[in-house]
């Protein structure tokens, strides 16, 4: 299979395969700018609660580590948490010169004031002065000044009493207060929400359907374009004349079928809808699938007999009703309107000595006429006699060379749309009929 | 803007200014696909001309449902008709000839599928094929396939990378060839 086949049967894709692509156009891409935009305003509003955030965080942590530089040496009667974490540090100054608890040290028994990093607890004894080294806030945890025992837990340091503010070595001292996580948090998230929520409404999501207002993908008609088809383009014709293929419609009670290749001359009139096309290929791969074509009536012929189809969108092509019955010749005639549809190149005479042939359309017609009160009727024409032959071309049928023979035993035989009809008269009036032909020329 | 159905109403009615609605509305879209496939302004522009003699011609009987795909599609197949009309070997690689070249990866032997086997049953094996891709694949494969936009539009329209649709075509160009040769001979 090559490229240029691939190529070409893309472009007899349904048009709700069409659809989608085709609505986007160039106002997508703008949109897409505005989404940008909504994500990077969200963008900054998030940078802007992290940063007050961490200023109210870390700025007071920072003011306070100033003073708690200052706490390494602790002023007179300041009380000192065991720990200095942020939950147990004491938040007042205390209320009288002499501490109201203390953790005496297990060597001096003097007050130590130990500030340890929450995620390192000291082990002086094992690490020994190196640490200090290591350590960026080494400066901030006091020596011990002997034999270090194991350091009083977090849990047993007793709660701090709340201090007094009168006590004059807070005078100055800048009041901390412990962070409301609850409230920070709540702000926090009500800042991100709205712009959360509007980004992500903004954002073309991957695998979210795109719907367009007024595309309604299975409401479109078929279209087709009957025009000349380049050979190098289309094929349709070759496919439609391949004998392993067959291509069939249900219409009513009848089950048309394909015969010829596009239609040259026939004029599609009103369009019926669309209608499945069964198509099967029974002999080589057994395929069998479904296409949906526009169905239209025939200019001039009866939807009874024949109908039009659009397979691909540059042609069209005829389809004959299989289980069409007409009543009688005239009809026949009628219904698929022979004198306009077909012409007669020439009436033959095989009884004659000397088979003569003649090629007045009208008059022909004009004899042809004269059955037109034959019924339809079946019949062998195996034991007759032919004795007119008259030879018709159709570009709108699509055929030529076919004939209609009058028999001597009043039957007329049509060969049209893919079969055999014969309508039966009076064998009188063939006689006569004959006679008239004979005459008439 | 008139509306496509009052458009082709004056088609149906045998009325010129249906051209010039049909130009007014639909002109440069037809004019960006033909200038896809033949990258020539001038060429362009007469497939457009084309188009639209084309579309009267076949107006009535047609009563397109969607005008813009009926008349892209008319495009489509008269750019490529001019587009194979002309000396190969003079053609610049206008966006047609770039996807050509990369559907020749969806190429394979004959003796995979019946030879008689042609475009109907192809066009419908790529429509079974598509269906069952989600939208975006779909609406990615039938812009650079169908209406031969540039990877570069495609990516603009469709809100992603240029490589990611690369990536996508590529993919489903491989699926393609396997199911193309899957369905060959599988009755559907």
């Amino acid at each position: 299979m090559k490229a240029e086949m691939i190529m070409d049967a893309i472009g007899y894709l349904d048009e709700e395969l069409l659809l989608d692509y085709d609505h986007l156009d160039g106002t997508e891409k703008k949109k897409k700018y505005f989404v940008y935009i909504g994500w990077a305003a969200a963008a900054a509003c998030l940078c802007l609660v992290i940063t007050l955030a961490a200023f109210q965080l870390f700025g007071r942590n920072g003011g306070e580590g100033g003073t708690l530089a200052k706490k390494e040496t602790p002023a007179p009667g300041r009380t000192e948490a065991p720990y200095s974490t942020e939950s147990s540090r004491p938040t007042e100054p205390a209320a009288s010169g002499k501490p109201q608890t203390e953790i005496p040290s297990p060597v001096t028994g003097s007050p130590a004031p130990l500030i340890v990093p929450e995620s390192r607890p000291q082990n002086p004894q094992t690490e020994g002065p190196g640490i200090q080294d290591r350590n960026p806030d080494s400066e901030r945890i006091p020596q011990p000044t002997g034999t270090i025992g194991t350091q009083a837990p977090a849990t047993e340091a007793p709660e701090p009493t709340p201090p007094q503010t009168d006590h004059p070595s807070y005078a100055t001292a800048q009041p901390t207060q412990k962070p409301d996580w609850e409230s920070m948090w709540t702000t926090f998230v009500a800042m991100i929400r709205p712009e959360m929520g509007g980004g992500l409404d903004g954002y073309p999501m991957a695998g979210r359907p795109t719907e367009y207002p007024g595309s309604r993908p299975g409401d479109v008609t078929n279209e087709s374009v009957p025009t000349e088809t380049p050979d190098e383009l289309v094929s349709e014709e070759y496919f439609m004349q391949n004998s392993n293929w067959s291509f069939t419609l249900n219409y009513g009670s009848g089950l048309y079928v394909v015969r010829n290749g596009p239609l040259a001359d026939a004029e599609p009139d009103q369009p019926l809808g669309m209608m499945p096309l069964h198509i099967r290929e029974t002999e080589v791969k057994h395929l069998n699938f479904t296409r949906m074509v526009q169905v239209y009536t025939v200019k001039n012929i009866a939807k009874e007999a024949a109908l039009a189809i659009q397979i691909d969108p540059w042609n069209y092509y005829l389809v004959y009703n299989l289980s069409y019955q007409p009543k009688d010749m005239a009809s026949f005639m009628q219904d698929l309107c022979l004198r306009k549809t077909v012409q007669m190149l020439g009436i033959e005479f095989p009884d004659a000595e000397n088979p003569r042939y003649f090629s007045d359309n009208d008059k022909n017609w004009d004899v042809l006429y004269a059955y037109d009160g034959a019924v339809l009727e079946s019949f062998d024409e195996a034991y007759s006699h032919c004795s007119v032959r008259i030879e018709l071309t159709s570009s709108v049928y699509g055929f030529s060379g076919m004939t209609v023979s009058l028999y001597s035993d009043g039957y007329v035989k049509w060969q049209m749309l893919g079969k055999i009809f014969f309508f039966r008269t009076d064998p009188a009036l063939a006689e006569q009929l004959k006679a008239l032909y004979e005459n008439a020329y | 803007m008139m509306q496509d159905e009052a458009i082709v109403e004056l088609y149906w009615q045998r009325d010129e200014r249906a051209i010039n609605e049909t130009e007014m509305k639909y002109g440069k879209y037809l004019l960006k696909i033909a200038e896809n496939i033949l990258l020539n302004r001038e060429d362009s522009q007469e497939c457009v001309n084309d188009t639209y003699l084309k579309a009267w011609n076949l107006m009535p009987p047609n009563r397109p449902g969607v005008l813009s795909v009926f008349l892209k599609r008319i495009t489509r197949f008269v750019s490529i008709d001019k587009f194979r009309r002309r000396n190969t070997s003079r053609q610049k690689a206008s966006e047609y000839t770039i996807a050509l070249e990369e559907l020749r990866e969806c190429e394979y032997a004959e003796d995979s599928m019946d030879a008689h086997v042609d475009q109907m049953y192809v066009t419908e094996c790529i429509r079974r094929y598509l269906n069952t891709l989600p939208m975006e694949k779909k609406n990615i494969f039938v812009g650079r396939y169908f209406y031969m936009d540039s990877v570069k539009d495609i990516a603009g329209k469709m809100h992603l990378s240029e490589s990611n649709v690369k990536v996508q075509l590529y993919r489903m160009r491989q699926d393609l060839k396997a199911y193309l040769m899957k369905e060959g001979g599988i009755e559907l």
